[in-house]
């Protein structure tokens, strides 16, 4: 793995690609997340592969927190890409998955503010 | 056939990636479709020689997708991962060809083949009607490969006669003893239909 594929198993595994890119158990998912921090770079470009290899990887399933690093290591070696940059687009990703599904932030009375920026001002 | 001989490396490698899978390898759903796509697709191609293509295709990725996302659906113990693949991949495609048919038939047409009522006579009252409803939940135990399947799917249209049944079990129709294969095949097949009844009413029970 990777495989070279004809066009037909090519075609197959963008469309696996697709359809996994809703799940979050598939690196897959990843993808849109990624492109919502980075939207000037895919994630092929990211990892410096090809659109292939990067389809491969996308089906992989995201790396267990319980190994975290393992897992990255195992998947970049089994595709041929850079374990680093693998790791460094896995943690962007994630990391704004996160900042996604925090909870907004209660909404603060504006006089703190005002009363904070009155003690910056008085301290100078 | 579809049954894999039990010393097969690509079985045995499947059963080994589906229990790496539901461990959470991250490797093991891009070597199980690396490992399945090509010789699935094979398997229908020669199976259903007159399928298109593309249906062949579709079916085969259907397949795999169906166990990625779900790959508590499969049961070891009923079977091989290769064997479950191969009959979602059949069934897949049979349901692309009839969508395929349908889209082909004219509009007035369409009507007129739904309403054609069922005659049951293979599978009577209950049966008939269980064997829709437990078909795609029991099908790996009922059905054990693609002729198999074959017949089941003509017994559940409540088709008659030996001819059908004999071109999907590659049987001459002309050859005397073929009647008596057919309804050997139909009885089993009846036969694993009554164990799954009895096995979801004492379930029920």
């Amino acid at each position: 793995m990777p495989k070279s594929f004809d066009s037909a198993g090519k075609v197959a595994l963008l469309r696996v690609c697709s359809e996994l890119s809703g799940n979050p158990e598939f690196i897959a998912s990843l993808e849109p997340l990624w492109r919502s921090v980075v939207p000037s770079k895919g994630p092929a470009e990211a990892l410096n592969c090809s659109q292939d290899v990067w389809s491969w990887i996308a089906i992989c399933r995201r790396p267990r927190s319980s190994c975290f690093l393992e897992d990255i290591e195992k998947v970049a070696s089994a595709t041929g890409v850079n374990a680093n940059k693998l790791q460094r687009f896995i943690v962007t990703a994630l990391t704004a998955e996160r900042f996604q599904n925090a909870p907004p932030e209660p909404a603060g009375d504006p006089t703190e503010l005002l009363a904070a920026r009155r003690y910056d001002e008085e301290e100078e | 056939m579809l049954r894999t001989p039990p010393n097969n490396p690509v079985a045995t490698r499947l059963g080994e990636l589906h229990q790496a899978n539901l461990a959470g390898e991250p490797t093991a759903t891009a070597e199980i479709f690396s490992l399945t796509f090509r010789p699935l697709s094979r398997h229908l191609k020669i199976t259903r020689p007159d399928a298109h293509d593309d249906q062949v295709n579709d079916a085969t990725t259907d397949a795999i997708l169906a166990y990625l996302r779900k790959p508590g659906a499969f049961d070891p113990q009923k079977g091989s991962l290769w064997t479950f693949l191969c009959v979602i991949a059949a069934r897949r495609l049979s349901d692309l060809r009839r969508s395929a048919g349908r889209e082909r038939l004219p509009v007035n047409l369409i009507p007129i083949f739904e309403l054609q009522p069922l005659r049951p006579n293979n599978l009577k009252g209950e049966d008939h009607l269980l064997a829709h409803e437990i078909e795609a939940r029991y099908l790996t135990e009922i059905a054990r490969d693609e002729k198999e399947l074959q017949v089941l799917e003509l017994m559940c249209s409540d088709v008659r006669g030996t001819s059908q049944y004999a071109v999907v079990l590659g049987l001459d129709s002309a050859d005397p003893g073929t009647a008596h294969e057919v309804k050997r095949v139909k009885d089993k097949l009846k036969a694993r239909l009554k164990k799954v009844r009895n096995a979801i009413n004492a379930k029920i029970i």
